[in-house]
């Protein structure tokens, strides 16, 4: 089991090596010159090339590979053209702000998703559970950023409880959950129903096992048996669900930054490819595809741990 | 946004445990459902290929905002066009870019999974390994550089959302290969001394294709939410052409005085998402249940 | 219209604050400094009743436009300036609120009668934040400087030919020729002094001798001022100010509806403006801006290169529906390359007005049918939904024009101003006086008339405004009858304002966003 996770660990890093690669030359080629871009049409030839000195651009892409792969590693990601400003403290401090909002959806997902969830499943051959899965697949098909804009106008514009958008860090208290409530809520929202289609589906699992037909042969109801007996196995396969919804919600979270004005990786994302910010476009993709990587090896490491069927099945 | 949804799909249920081979033929109510949203959503976009009610980019700005009327069924946006033959001419730009995206998706993942499961170890591994590079890159993120480097329009959309679709085809293509491959049939055809090619294309298609028809609707629903994010970021269609995204990004702006510049084009994309994973879970309840595939 | 309306709410209330304000822009004097005394308790929350306004407070204000960093020298558009200029950085002379030149770092100057040396008495007892002394040797190092200068328009002031020290607070700026505008461009960013010592950082700090020091700056996020106590005139009227960047006008007018700022300046919401004048705490100010909101036709397209082709093109697009997509029907209509504001202004809105069959009449005299155009167009929303209703229009009159959305400013810049690679393209010229830029031929606008450049060279001799209002109307007239553009509209400048708030400028001249006067009442 150590080789194996050993192993993991091995692939894991060659595929960011890998990924790294694609990430460089991909945008290696990326149309615009940042130099010019920045200096604006009045700048001359002589001062655009010198420019371009200056930030590196002109030089053979390997050096400029080398430079930035282990630059990045070591928290050195280089100068942001636009800002001129180091882009590392940037995209840290944008990676913080995504990924509490993040944490925030998922907090969210998981309050919808369960209830709803095991309603379903509980339910299943009756009108309401049936209405549950609707729900859920009704959530499953609104983008969300449309319910983002939706509840900026319910709740911030219409009735003005919470703030429209904008961020305030966690230390800023009550403060923090108003900014975070609805940002949270629009990414929590799609990712429960998602979510709550994986627990319906592992309760029902769940429900169908011997162990749960003994109980309800018993006399137990259905609802009580699952309680007493099959919630903690049917929240295994949820818990991993969870954890793979993490770099989905990231993702989401591009959008949802977006409409929010919240100064997270993704709003970053965006107006750096709007500034042709070469750097800021790498280091920030770089750092989406290595939380991603990482969850997913996290979930494969931890899944025999929680789930003792797998240990056995491998 | 995107990828989210091919993971629910996909892995929405848990593998059936053994001993539970059972041909079900339920789905049948979802698939109903399914299939006439999606039916309504194709019959918009062919009656908006020979008429609309109004040219859909015929601006008015005097009667911009308009409220409904006998001319305007759902009234108008903020340059005076038409809202209801905006929203029947966008049906084509989602479900061009869902075509799009499932061609593209396929002509990669579905070689990418029958090679990796006809040549298990070895050549195999690596190109499941490269899969899993591959879906490393959402395709959200994806579609986004990939706009940045070559600028924004449907054709750099699919192209990234294809790429992003096929790992997810890959994987359960290899597994329903795999499947295939260990049935007597296969069994039988190998030791005839039939080729690669001629099991893939003689057993393995035909056999996995209702694993196809499940991700292809799925592909499409993806596709469709993610056309919309993207161009409601700027990054997808560019004007004039209709789409229910750029709709939706035009109508922001406007939320406030006229809600009704992003209901329909907002309700057009849940009716439609909603169709195709209706569909696709109708479908995959149909076909037989052990093709669902976990990693 | 609206700019009266909001000034007489202003002085409706009555208030010593009004009075102040009345005397005029530059006096502001005492004002601020009276207003020292805690605040007084609560307000009955109705009209700006204020007693006074409360010197310790700070201010949130919503803008539109996101500086990229700090450095306006070597960073292009007005983002950077607006924010820094009059409030962290200043310069020998400033416009005041009227477009009037004013002293500021200079406290007086003179002009010699060749029009070709300006020798300028300084302001004494003036330091830079970090605590150097300003004085003539800093005016010859900020001006020989505009050499390196990148942005923002540095060849308006190449006439400068030397700075001479005469005394520490006397400096001699000595010019080629004579140019009838270089007050002007000292009033605006090219004049910003700067200390030696931080100019290398200016990309991340800025160090000026304004009444507000920088704090910091939050990419793209939020940028902090805190009130320089050490200011050697009258201290502003605000402890602090914190400006919030939106890249979206709804995000932003959501931001005001909801609390989130105080004020927004430089507003696109224009959707929102109707509903925001129907609420009492929110107060709409509509003020004249310099921009032009320009389709420019490329000469060295064959059929566009006709005159013909481009007055048809004129005249075939409604400027009045373009406007009324772009900013909901705010702002004026243009029909030549000036704006309202300008000295020069002559409206000239009626030579090319919309008549699609006359259009018509003069592609086909032209012999120009079929034509197919590529419309270069920035992914702003006044630009975007401008181009929709232009290819609308021109499609009237069979002329095929294809979109391209292009990302301002990186793409679009490299594109059509670098590159020069555009059929027709949009844009609004927020810098003042951008006319000029028709004086060059290799400016993207192509535009390449002898008889142009000299009326610019007479008018850039000219020794009284009389001599230089009559050179640059006969220089409109000739460009509008060469029309190497489609001047749309001039957009307003839209500010919006919670109760208690004043002293926000009205109109946006082009240079620094002047908070200095800001108050906020409680």
């Amino acid at each position: 089991m150590l080789l194996n996770a050993l192993r993991r660990v091995g692939v894991f890093a060659l595929t960011v090596f890998v990924a790294s690669l694609v990430v460089f030359f991909l945008l290696g080629v990326l149309p615009g010159d940042p130099a010019r871009a920045q200096l604006g049409l009045q700048a001359s030839e002589e001062q655009v090339q010198a420019l371009r000195e200056q930030l590196g651009v002109d030089r053979p892409l390997p050096v400029r590979y080398l430079e930035w792969i282990t630059g990045f590693f070591t928290g050195d990601m280089g100068v942001s053209y636009a800002s001129r400003s180091p882009v590392g403290p940037q995209v840290l401090d944008a990676l913080q702000v995504t990924l509490l909002l993040v944490l925030g959806g998922i907090g969210v997902a998981v309050l919808i998703a369960l209830p709803l969830g095991i309603l379903a499943a509980v339910r299943h051959h009756r009108p309401d559970g049936t209405l549950f899965s609707g729900l859920s697949q009704l959530g499953i098909s609104i983008p969300n950023f449309l319910a983002g804009l939706l509840l900026i106008a319910v709740f911030s514009v219409a009735l003005g409880w919470l703030p429209s958008g904008g961020w305030q860090p966690p230390v800023a208290g009550v403060d923090f959950l108003r900014h975070i409530a609805l940002p949270a809520l629009a990414l929590g929202l799609v990712n429960g129903a998602i979510l709550a289609r994986y627990t319906r589906a592992a309760v029902l699992e769940v429900m169908r096992e011997d162990f749960m037909r003994t109980a309800r042969a018993k006399g137990l109801k259905p609802g009580a048996a699952l309680v007493r007996h099959g919630l903690r196995n049917a929240l295994v396969p949820v818990v991993t669900v969870t954890s793979i919804e993490f770099a989905n919600l990231i993702i989401g979270a591009v959008v949802i930054e977006t409409v929010f004005v919240i100064p997270g990786l993704g709003s970053t994302l965006i107006r750096a490819v709007a500034n042709r910010d070469l750097i800021m476009i790498q280091s920030i993709v770089m750092c989406v595809v290595i939380l991603v990587l990482l969850v997913n090896l996290l979930v494969d490491l931890l899944r025999p741990v929680i789930d003792p069927r797998l240990r056995i099945a491998s | 946004m995107s990828n989210d949804r091919a993971a629910s799909v996909t892995t929405s249920r848990p593998p059936l445990t053994n001993g539970q081979h059972v041909r079900r033929r339920g789905g049948t109510p979802l698939v109903i459902a399914g299939g006439t949203l999606v039916s309504l959503v194709l019959v918009m976009a062919i009656v908006s290929l020979m008429w609309t009610p109004q040219d859909p980019t015929a601006t008015d700005a005097v009667n911009r905002l308009a409220s409904p009327s006998a001319t305007h069924w759902l009234g108008t946006d903020g340059l005076g066009r038409d809202i209801a033959s905006m929203v029947l001419a966008g049906s084509r730009v989602p479900l061009m870019v869902g075509l799009g995206t499932v061609a593209v998706g396929f002509t990669i993942g579905v070689p990418i999974g029958i090679v990796a499961a006809m040549t298990d170890r070895g050549a195999g591994m690596w190109l499941m390994r490269g899969n899993d590079i591959l879906q490393a890159f959402p395709a959200l993120l994806l579609a986004i550089v990939l706009a940045a480097v070559f600028g924004p329009s449907t054709l750099t959309a699919v192209t990234a959302l294809g790429l992003g679709l096929a790992p997810g085809v890959a994987r359960v293509v290899r597994s329903g290969t795999l499947q295939v491959l260990s049935r007597e049939y296969s069994l039988a055809a190998r030791a005839a001394g039939r080729g690669p090619l001629y099991l893939a294309v003689r057993h393995v298609l035909p056999n996995i294709r209702g694993i196809l028809i499940v991700q292809a609707s799925v592909g499409f629903a993806i596709a469709i939410l993610a056309e919309a994010a993207l161009s409601f970021l700027g990054l997808g269609t560019p004007p004039p052409a209709a789409s229910w995204g750029r709709m939706l990004q035009d109508g922001q702006s406007v939320l406030q005085i006229a809600p009704l510049t992003i209901l329909w084009p907002g309700m057009a994309v849940a009716v439609a998402v909603l169709g195709f994973n209706l569909l696709g879970d109708g479908l995959r309840d149909r076909f037989d249940p052990r093709m669902d595939v976990t990693r | 219209m609206k700019e009266t309306h909001t000034m007489k709410k202003l002085f409706q209330s009555g208030t010593p604050l009004a009075a102040c304000l009345a005397v005029s822009a530059l006096a502001l004097s005492a004002c601020g400094a009276g207003g020292d005394d805690p605040v007084n308790g609560e307000d009955e929350g109705g009209e700006a009743t204020s007693t006074g306004e409360n010197s310790d407070a700070n201010i949130s204000i919503g803008m539109f436009a996101v500086p990229a960093n700090l450095d306006f020298t070597t960073t292009g558009g007005a983002a950077v300036f607006e924010a820094l200029l009059y409030n962290v950085y200043e310069g020998l002379v400033q416009l005041d609120a009227e477009g009037e030149i004013q002293p500021l770092l200079a406290e007086s100057w003179e002009i010699s009668d060749d029009g070709q040396e300006f020798t300028f008495q300084l302001q004494e007892g003036v330091t830079f934040h970090d605590g150097t002394e300003f004085d003539a040797d800093i005016v010859k190092f900020s001006l020989e400087r505009l050499d390196e200068w990148s942005a923002n328009t540095p060849e308006a002031l190449a006439a400068i030919d030397s700075v001479e020290i005469v005394d520490d607070y006397e400096v001699t700026v000595a010019l080629s020729e004579p140019d009838y505008n270089a007050l002007f461009w000292l009033a605006g960013p090219l004049g910003a002094m700067f200390s030696p010592d931080s100019v290398d950082d200016l990309a991340t700090d800025a160090n000026g001798t304004g009444p507000f020091e920088f704090v910091t700056y939050e990419n793209a996020v939020r940028m902090e001022f805190a009130r320089n106590d050490d200011y050697w005139g009258d201290p502003a009227g605000v402890a602090g100010v914190e400006l919030v960047y939106y890249e979206d006008a709804s995000a932003a007018a959501n931001a005001i509806r909801t609390g989130g700022v105080d004020a927004i300046l430089r507003s696109e919401a224009f959707d929102q403006f109707e509903s925001f004048e129907a609420e009492e705490e929110i107060e709409v100010r509509v003020g004249s801006s310099q921009g032009v909101v320009v389709m420019s036709m490329n000469p060295d397209h064959e059929a566009l290169a006709q005159d013909e082709v481009r007055e048809a093109l004129h005249r075939a697009i409604d400027k009045e529906s373009v406007m009324a997509a772009a900013t909901a029907g705010y702002g004026e209509i243009l029909g030549g390359p000036s704006v309202p504001t300008d000295p020069y202004y002559i409206d000239f809105t009626g030579t090319y007005d919309y008549d699609p069959d006359a259009a018509q009449d003069l592609l086909d005299s032209a012999d120009v049918d079929d034509l197919s155009l590529t419309f270069n167009v920035p992914n702003r929303a006044y630009a975007e939904a401008s181009a929709q209703v232009i290819q609308d229009n021109l499609s009237e009159i069979g002329v095929d024009v294809t979109l391209q959305t292009q990302e301002f400013p990186a793409v679009w810049v490299e594109e059509n101003m670098v590159n020069q690679d555009f059929d027709l393209t949009i844009i609004n010229h927020v810098e003042p006086r951008n006319m000029n830029n028709y004086a060059f031929p290799e400016y993207y606008w192509g535009y390449d008339s002898e008889e142009a450049r000299d009326l610019f060279a007479e008018a850039a001799a000219a020794t009284d405004d009389d001599e230089y209002a009559s050179s640059m109307e006969e220089l409109t007239e000739l460009l509008v009858e060469d029309t190497p553009g489609v001047w749309l509209y001039n957009p307003p400048n839209v500010g919006l304002a919670t109760e208690g708030v004043s002293g926000l400028p009205l109109n946006d001249l082009g240079v620094g966003i002047d908070l200095s006067d800001v108050t906020v009442s409680e």
